[in-house]
Parts: structure tokens; sequence; C-alpha cells
């Protein structure tokens, strides 16, 4: 996947969240993006996933612009998949309702075909025994597999992932992040917000530092982590890095 | 006593439903109690029973029984309709649908029906020419119960969490596809207990109707309390009447509401 932003800029009220990001960066498989809290790492996620407009500026996905209007969005979202922090799946369905929902109703597909697609993605997680439970029966390590299930299942272009495991606690951070790291192994494009930079580190190919609306620092993930540059990245790691 | 309390007594905490023999008794015992309290009270009346005065009227408060039942299955489905179509433009990106909602939401709740019946039915149709008192009875009813099903509508969808349309617009569902498959799903089951308590509001505000001379089950029996100067005997009957309506109409509210209990 390979991202271009020229002047992207988006403000909530006074507060400037993307402050004139203007940048190419090279094709990557898997990008991930850290930085500090209210630094506009979903925001820039979130344009990305055509979830937002921004107030001015340009985005490109690999070579074709983004168009802002209502049709073009719906079809960009239609062909990726966007997984949130928590709550993602719908609370009336169940775990493969959630699954078939948009393979049936944005992606046309027949019932059969839908469910035989769905059942197959739930079994290559190990989901298979939860397909009939509603998302309050599930731990929320088992609701984010399945929201990523659901996300893969309609082959998407690529993965946005917005904080995927900051709503987990650690064994079921573990159980997503492989997941995720499988994913990736098989070569399929994501972009990832996270908050654990060891993982961000070796699952991702490129990273982006972003704090203040800007992308502040980017580069291969080992070269930033192993020789940050800038005064904010070097800050800004040895604070998470301290514990 | 320690056995007749242990069997009364509920304990929440454990979630489970009390023992069905815990359960008769404990009903039984504040039924007895209440017709107790109202048998005394009707005992200290000194009140000359005349129920055979009213009995020759029974074929009266039958008609007006059926009247009522039509009138408010009518007047319930139309304001289903009304209330959707003005929940909806409350939220509508139209600035004028949004004020019409809020007028008409503000008005119909403000002043009091039989103020509206009658402009209604005196002005309005009158003005354009339906006379038809059945025809306005419904509609009036409808439109009344619709400002504050709306309410409970739109309650029902600003309940439904934005992280939830979020995902509905991020696996790519159309505004009117978020709507049937996520919303409206879930609003139905949330909003059920309100809408039936309307629906029981509704079937009894329809004896306002009496007003304008629809002939339903609230004036037959002032007809026949006019007839026979039994008053008690003509109303308490409509009472009756009246729950038979209202309380089916609750019993299927629970039913449902246990039907789709799932937890959020």
């Amino acid at each position: 996947m390979q991202l271009s932003f020229k002047n992207l800029t988006k403000s909530y009220g006074p507060r400037r969240v993307l402050d004139d990001i203007s940048i190419d960066l090279p094709d990557a498989h898997a990008i991930a993006v850290i930085g500090p809290s209210g630094g506009g790492k979903t925001t820039l996620l979130r344009t990305i996933a055509g979830l937002e407009r921004p107030d001015c500026g340009q985005l490109s996905i690999d070579g074709e612009l983004l168009r802002f209007d209502d049709t073009s969005l719906l079809l960009h979202r239609r062909s990726i998949g966007t997984v949130f922090q928590a709550f993602n799946l719908f609370p009336h369905l169940t775990a493969l309702e959630n699954i078939l929902l948009p393979l049936e109703q944005a992606h046309g597909y027949r019932h059969p075909e839908a469910v035989e697609a769905a059942e197959s993605i739930l079994k290559r997680f190990q989901l298979e025994g939860h397909a009939d439970k509603k998302p309050a029966q599930l731990s929320g390590g088992q609701q984010q597999r399945i929201a990523i299930a659901r996300a893969i299942a309609i082959k998407p272009r690529f993965l946005l992932l917005d904080e995927p495991t900051s709503a987990l606690d650690p064994e079921m951070t573990a159980e997503v992040l492989d997941i995720i790291g499988e994913l990736q192994d098989e070569g399929r494009d994501l972009l990832l917000v996270t908050h654990h930079m060891g993982f961000a580190r070796t699952a991702a190919d490129y990273c982006l530092f972003v704090a203040d609306g800007r992308i502040v620092e980017n580069g291969p993930a080992d070269r930033l982590f192993a020789e940050p540059k800038s005064k904010e990245l070097q800050q800004f790691l040895g604070r998470v890095m301290r514990y | 006593m320690g056995n007749m309390l242990s069997a009364i007594w509920s304990q929440p905490e454990d979630g489970s439903a009390p023992p069905l023999f815990s359960r008769i008794v404990a009903f039984t015992t504040v039924l007895l109690l209440i017709s107790a309290l109202f048998w005394f009270a009707f005992n200290q009346l000194q009140y000359g029973w005349n129920w055979g005065a009213v009995w020759q009227y029974r074929q009266k408060f039958l008609q007006g029984w059926l009247t009522t039942l039509l009138i408010s299955a009518a007047a319930l489905c139309l304001s289903l309709l009304i209330s959707v179509f003005f929940a909806l433009a409350r939220r509508s990106r139209l600035l004028p649908l949004r004020y019409l909602s809020l007028l008409y939401i503000e008005v119909v709740r403000g002043t009091p029906l039989l103020v509206q019946i009658l402009v209604f039915f005196y002005v309005v149709a009158d003005a354009v020419g339906v006379s038809n008192r059945y025809a306005v009875g419904i509609l009036t009813l409808a439109l009344f119960a619709g400002a504050y099903l709306s309410e409970i509508i739109r309650a029902g969808i600003e309940s439904v969490g934005e992280s939830q349309l979020e995902s509905a617009a991020a696996i790519g569902l159309t505004r009117l596809q978020t709507y049937r498959f996520v919303i409206f799903p879930q609003v139905v089951r949330r909003i059920l207990p309100p809408l039936t308590g309307q629906f029981a509001s509704l079937i009894k505000d329809s004896s306002l109707l009496s007003i304008i001379a629809v002939s339903e089950f609230t004036l037959n029996a002032q007809e026949v309390n006019a007839f026979t100067f039994s008053t008690l005997e003509s109303y308490l009957p409509l009472a009756v009447g009246y729950l038979l309506l209202t309380l089916p109409i609750s019993l299927f509210s629970r039913y449902l509401e246990q039907k789709y209990r799932y937890a959020t």
C-alpha cells in the first residue's frame, strides 16, 4: 500500500488534529502508526478509512486520488476493512450474522455463498464454535477476532486497525496480535495504530510517528526504533519504553 | 411463620425467578388484600345496586367496546406510521423537516387532547369538508399518540451508540441499510415497553372521542347511565372493558421483552 498526503488538514472546532500533512510514503506492506494520545493518529486512520472528510487537502492510495463525495466514500469504505478499538460488533446479531451482514448487503453475496465464506474464516480463526453466539456472550478477545474476521471476509484491498487491542487484557491482546501477525505474514497490506511498541517494531515494515497533527518522523520500523532522529520521537520512545 | 416468610421472600441477587409456589402465594395475597379493601369500601356505600337495568343494554356495551377496539386499532397503526415519519424527520438533514417535526411534537404534547379533538373536528375537518367523525377521530387520536411515540422512537434511535453507526459506515452500509439492519432491529427491542404503555394510553384516550359523538365504549356507557340512572353499574363494566384491551397488550409486551432479551 502506498500513501500520499497533500496539505491534509482537519480541525475539530479550534483544535487542529491534522495539520497540513504533505508527504509521499514509500510502498509498504505493514505500516504501524505510533505517537502520543491526541496526536492525530486515529484521525489520520479514519481519513484513510473514508470515515472522516478533511477540511482541505488530498489523499492518494496506491496512486489513486480519494474523492470525498458520499458515493465515492461509500465505495471506498466497501473496498477496505476497518477494525476499531472496541465495540465493533452489532450486539443484536450473532457472530456469524455480523460477518454475513457486509457480505450480503454491501458486497452482493448470495446467502449460501456468504455463509460459506464466513464459516471458512471463522474456522480459520478457530471461532467456529462461537458462530451462533451474541457478542455479549464472547470475551473481548473473541469479539475483536470476529471483528477482524468480518473485516477480511470481504477480501479488502487492505486492513486498517485502530488500536485493536487497547480495550483488552494482556492475554486477549496476545491472541489478537497473533492474528494480525499472521495476516501480515501472508502478505496482506495493513495499517495499524498501536501502543504496542514491540509489536509495531516486529510486525510492521514501515512506521509513522504522528504527534501534534503532523507526521513528525517516518521510516522503516527497525530504523525508527533503533535510531530515532527527531527530538519528539526520542522523548516519546524514552517515555513509553521506560516500563 | 419462618416458612411463610421464606415462601414469599425473593432473593433478587441470584437473578433467577422465584419458585412458582411463592409467586402464586404472593400474588393471591396481594389480590385478596386489594379485593378486601374495595369490598369494604363498596359495603360502606349503602348503594342500591340495579344490575338488571344495565343488563338490558348489554348489546350497547358490546357494540361500543367493539367500536373502541376498531378505532384504537386503526389509530394505533396510523400513529406508528406517523411517529416513524416524524422521528426520522426530526433527524433529517433537511432543516424545515426537522422544525416541522419539532413543532408538531411540542404543540401536540403540550395541549389537551380534548381541545385537539374539538379543533380538528369543528374547525379543520369542517374547513376541508370532511364530516365523517370516525375518520376525524381516528386521525386526531393517531396524531396525538404519534407525537409521544415519535419521541420514544427518537430516543430509541439515539440510544444506538455512535460506535455502531461508525461500524456500519465502515463495513460499507448505506444510510438506509444502517437504519434497516442496525438501528431499527435494536430500537424495536428497546422501545417495546414504553411503546406498549403508550398503546394502552391510546386505547384509554379514545374515550375522549365521546365528545364529538363517536359512538365508542365510553359514550355508550354514558348513555346507559342516562337511561338507567345506574352510574356505577354503567361505569364499572367500562373499566373492565378497557382492562380487557390493555392487559393483553402489556402481557404481550412482557413476552416480547423476554424473547428479545440480550445484554448490550
